[in-house]
């Protein structure tokens, strides 16, 4: 049963821990709760033929493991589990924007908390739109909506870094 | 820009573009020495999908556990070997025979009691000294 362990966890846990930083934002917080339930998979790998989609499945896992350390830290700020629209980008925010070169971080760290976590599924780890909704939990129509609004907003932000000229 | 491209950006930025065209872009936009923006998003996009970190198995965590536990057990039996061993070669020093302990015991007693004796001829010299001192120092007394 090591093997289904080995064969399918093993080359997602970088993925696993990249969704995990994206939450926590710490590496060592990430590297830290990835650790922890890559040993909870461990212990339940003979229970891992019954699940379907065995990626989603752990996606989920650490998105859960996640947001249970940050009740019982307390320690890092976290996007919040929102689904709210607020915009607050604001001229002053993309001037620093244009210094920086985590321009995109700063363009994330300003979109609701369900649209960033998308974001990350979709074009950093690949997902489907079905992984995705089985992930967070939503159908999968809210999951292509939420995308699109993200990145909506990240090319008007791009759009507006350029027009001043300073987006390099 | 090549036409393709600009076909499957707008088609990324509707929302419509699948998993294989978004690769394509990436793919496209970190070989080309363009620097517009998209270019640089894609790029990043690129660079955060290559952080990666080393894990240990919870496996060979467990297999590294059951190794020291044999360890220390082996360990464990092997300095009870030599303790007992040691124990065993003690037991050869033993005299088991009353004659040839007795005899055993009389040399070696013989040979502490010579040793004594050569520190007795010596006090006895000692002895000589002490008298000739106060022979010389009831003389001195007598010229006075």
């Amino acid at each position: 049963m090591s093997k289904l362990y080995n064969d399918q966890i093993i080359p997602i846990s970088n993925k696993m821990y990249r969704y995990a930083l994206s939450i926590l934002k710490d590496e060592q917080s990430s590297y830290d709760v990835t650790q922890e339930c890559l040993t909870k998979i461990w212990e339940r790998k003979n229970k891992l033929s019954d699940i379907q989609n065995i990626e989603a499945w752990a996606m989920r896992i650490i998105r859960n493991q996640c947001f249970d350390w940050v009740k019982t830290s307390n320690k890092v700020e976290v996007l919040p589990e929102t689904h709210d629209e607020q915009e607050t980008v604001n001229a002053d925010h993309e001037l620093l924007l244009a210094d920086s070169k985590k321009w995109l971080e700063l363009i994330l760290d300003n979109i609701p908390g369900i649209q960033k976590e998308i974001f990350h599924l979709r074009e950093i780890e690949g997902l489907s739109y079905h992984e995705i909704s089985e992930v967070l939990t939503i159908n999968i129509n809210e999951v292509k909506v939420y995308l699109h609004r993200a990145r909506t907003k990240i090319r008007a932000s791009m759009t507006k870094i350029d027009t001043y000229g300073i987006a390099n | 820009m090549e036409s393709r491209i600009k076909d499957l950006l707008k088609k990324y930025w509707d929302g419509t573009s699948t998993l294989g065209e978004e690769k394509k872009l990436r793919q496209y936009f970190s070989d080309t020495k363009n620097l517009s923006p998209e270019s640089k998003y894609f790029q990043r996009i690129e660079e955060k999908r290559e952080v990666e970190m080393k894990f240990s198995h919870p496996g060979k965590n467990q297999k590294r556990t059951w190794m020291s536990l044999a360890a220390s057990i082996s360990i464990g039996i092997l300095v009870a070997f030599i303790a007992l061993n040691d124990a065993r070669n003690q037991d050869q020093f033993t005299i088991e025979d009353p004659k040839e302990a007795y005899e055993l015991t009389k040399q070696a007693l013989l040979m502490i009691g010579s040793t004594i004796n050569e520190g007795g001829n010596y006090s006895k010299e000692l002895n000589k000294i002490n008298k000739a001192k106060t022979v010389i120092s009831e003389s001195k007394k007598s010229n006075k």
